[in-house]
């Protein structure tokens, strides 16, 4: 477990660095100066890195609970 | 119950007297809501925007949490497997304070860094400028608000069905999804009504 809380903290971090430094740097890059527009972009960013963390707990969930069923299936071909 | 009507009426005895006082001796003008409009500075309005708009989200993401984070840990005593996978409901909270902190980001930069002197502050642009940042910053921290309830609410009951019955979570989770476009929803609107203004600027012709 101490790596699933690890994790956490590297999405939160993630979850609060993506979508400002995403505003500020295409707000001076992509968007010409417009805040809306910059804006958008950082929302899209923070679904993004959402998106991930959501992707990577389920398939983390399922191969945790992967190995349980395959001993099970061992176990009934010995007999 | 006869505990808040009696502050209650005490205060809303206290109200109207001074508001017949002020009526008998003259002075009812007094309440005059469009000079409290116009002569509230406008930095006034923007800055409790922003506050408004920061504050609520993150006290709904905050409440959002902790009852997300009092199922996992009560229904973990006895089902340890929800551990991880309910952490999503939490990342979705605070998914609602990212929204919150991103607006008033956006809103600040419209405040300007140099102060403005309030014989050329009262400008129509700037009047704007201020109402829109008040109006903007409460819908977003409302939406975000109640979304973060709803988001906390729902993932607690998903941490529980989840310790009941492990295929449960899926389903739960489109519902939550459901939740947190409605913060979204606020976002979007309060970007909408803030994008056409102006920065804070100075009077062209400074009134005496």
């Amino acid at each position: 477990t101490r790596s699933v809380l690890v994790k956490l903290a590297l999405f939160t971090v993630c979850l609060g660095l993506a979508p400002i430094s995403t505003y500020y740097l295409s707000q001076k890059y992509l968007w010409d100066g417009n805040s809306t527009y910059a804006a958008i972009t950082s929302i899209i960013a923070a679904n993004f890195v959402l998106v991930t963390y959501i992707i990577s707990a389920v398939r983390d969930d399922s191969q945790s609970q992967k190995p349980a069923p395959k001993a099970e299936s061992e176990t009934k071909k010995d007999r | 119950m006869g505990y808040y009507n009696y502050y209650g009426s005490f205060v809303g005895l206290l109200a109207i007297s001074i508001a017949l006082y002020l009526l008998f001796t003259g002075s009812g003008e007094a309440f005059n809501v469009a000079r409290f409009l116009e002569e509230v500075n406008p930095y006034m309005w923007a800055m409790t925007g922003i506050g408004l708009a920061v504050g609520l989200s993150v006290l709904g993401a905050g409440w959002g949490i902790f009852v997300t984070g009092a199922s996992i840990l009560g229904g973990g005593v006895r089902a340890p497997r929800i551990r991880t996978k309910n952490l999503i409901s939490i990342i979705f909270c605070e998914v609602v304070a990212i929204y919150g902190v991103i607006i008033a980001i956006v809103f600040s930069s419209k405040i300007g860094s140099t102060p403005i002197p309030e014989n050329a502050l009262y400008t129509a642009d700037n009047y704007y400028t201020g109402f829109a940042l008040f109006w903007g910053g409460l819908t977003v921290g409302l939406c975000n608000l109640l979304c973060g309830i709803t988001v906390g609410i729902t993932g607690s009951n998903a941490a529980l069905a989840d310790a009941a019955d492990p295929q449960l979570f899926v389903k739960v989770l489109i519902v939550e999804v459901f939740g947190s476009i409605m913060g979204l929803f606020g976002l979007i609107v309060g970007l909408l009504m803030t994008g056409a203004t102006q920065p804070f600027t100075a009077a062209a012709s400074v009134i005496a």
